[in-house]
């Protein structure tokens, strides 16, 4: 009667620890498959683009408005000259100058940083390198030695897996430079989930040699 | 049994340790799981950023023609050739408007996906590579003039994500999205339709029913730059 009534408490005891196994096991199976969509939708989000931070964007859009605030301050100062008869003629130079800096009317130099992409390096990649320097503050960018104006630039790949950049074959290494802040385009390329990080996802094996100058120098636009 | 059990319950229980772990610690950058507060006070700072954007903005655009007629008055004192280099300079750096043939494209994400929504799937988005890579391809087509949504595209100017949302010359732009051209509407027509190009976008736009259309115009016109123009770090060389 004893070895019966043990028997029976004993199969209760398993019976209740095969449920809180089974429980676990559910709770365990929940946890897995979240962390993988977890996983797989930063992956999706990240694949071209870097990750959303509330504050990146609150920076971005302060940094913008400083930005068109000092430029206003810029206009409303040619604005004054220009008005003033005795200024007007310096005024209309220094907009000459300014635009032909922008525009690429005139060699220029300037702290950078030089970017070397290697062979096999997809024209996505370059596409979106370009546009992370320029995000990143450059100011001018040149591509193997072509500097980017106008709306010409645009990167073709050709079937030989080569890179057409305004009629020129480009060779590898693909060589950019850009003039701008140093450290915050460095730092950029190199967050985490920044370009660097997403560029040798793509590219397995491959990487990007990424290096701060004091001075780097652009030919004019021909 | 019971030691059988018990290594079976601590594996397990350090299993779910590292599960909740690697849980919490995964940075998901999904908007919409911020707490409601946070969310709204973000909501709220990025609306007063973007008005005062769009009063800078209104402010450059004005700026930039009181100058232009500013000069014109003072043609007697100023040289008409150096007024005509600076106009040709301008055009050149996107700010004056641009009228002609073209090709407008209009894209858009998938019907009822939402972009605030947590659980979009990103593919039915248009993303801001998307519209770099048609950007780019416009370019190689020697378009004279861009815009995406009528925010003027530069070389200097950048197509970003921030989460969801996209943006261009750090101005938010919004489904649906008309990139507009001045170019050889013919060439750029054969280009976009070629199955070559654009092949992951094109994919998504069947597989998810994104809207994506090309249209070749007689006339379109594009506004200009209404932008800032950086040049703290470039020097012109002597």
């Amino acid at each position: 009667m004893a070895i019966s009534a043990s028997n029976m408490l004993l199969h209760d005891l398993n019976t209740g620890r095969k449920k809180m196994i089974l429980f676990t096991s559910i709770l365990l199976g929940v946890f897995l498959v979240i962390q993988s969509r977890s996983f797989i939708g930063v992956t999706i989000a990240n694949t071209r683009d870097s990750a959303s931070n509330m504050f990146r964007e609150l920076q971005v859009l302060r940094d913008t408005n400083k930005s068109l605030t000092d430029e206003t301050g810029s206009l409303e100062e040619v604005l004054a000259k220009s008005k003033d008869s005795s200024l007007s003629l310096k005024a209309l130079e220094d907009e000459i100058h300014r635009f032909k800096v922008i525009t690429g009317g005139l060699p220029v130099y300037g702290p950078g940083i030089r970017v070397s992409a290697p062979v096999g390096t997809e024209v996505t990649s370059l596409v979106d390198l370009i546009n992370e320097l320029f995000n990143s503050g450059a100011e001018a960018v040149s591509l193997n030695g072509i500097r980017l104006t106008g709306n010409s630039f645009g990167l073709d790949g050709i079937p030989s897996g080569q890179i057409l950049l305004k009629g020129n074959i480009l060779q590898p290494p693909y060589v950019l430079t850009a003039i701008g802040d140093s450290l915050t385009m460095e730092n950029t390329l190199r967050q985490v989930g920044g370009f660097l990080r997403r560029y040798e996802k793509k590219h397995p094996g491959k990487t990007l040699k990424i290096e701060k100058k004091d001075r780097l120098d652009m030919d004019k636009v021909d | 049994m019971s030691v059988r059990l018990s290594t079976i319950f601590v594996v397990l229980g350090v299993l779910i340790g590292l599960f909740f772990a690697a849980q919490f610690r995964t940075g998901i950058p999904l908007d919409g799981t911020y707490p409601a507060d946070q969310y709204q006070a973000r909501q709220n700072l990025i609306k007063d950023f973007l008005d005062e954007q769009g009063v800078l903005r209104n402010q450059i655009a004005n700026l930039n023609s009181q100058i232009d007629e500013q000069q014109k008055k003072n043609q007697a004192l100023l040289s008409k050739t150096k007024l005509s280099y600076l106009d040709e300079l301008k055009a050149a750096a996107g700010l004056t408007s641009v009228k002609g043939r073209g090709i407008e494209i209009q894209l858009s994400d998938s019907p009822g996906a939402n972009r605030e929504s947590t659980g979009v799937v990103p593919e039915a988005l248009v993303q801001a590579a998307d519209l770099r890579d048609i950007i780019n391809l416009l370019r190689t087509g020697n378009a004279s003039a861009i815009a995406i949504n009528n925010q003027r595209i530069l070389p200097t100017t950048h197509i970003s994500a921030v989460g969801n949302s996209i943006l261009v010359n750090n101005f938010y732009v919004a489904p649906p999205f008309i990139i507009t051209a001045v170019s050889d509407e013919d060439f750029l027509y054969a280009r976009l339709n070629d199955t070559t190009t654009l092949m992951d976008l094109k994919k998504r736009a069947t597989q998810f029913g994104m809207p994506f259309t090309l249209t070749l115009r007689s006339h379109v016109s594009l506004s200009p730059y209404n932008g800032d123009f950086r040049l703290k770090y470039v020097t012109a060389r002597p």
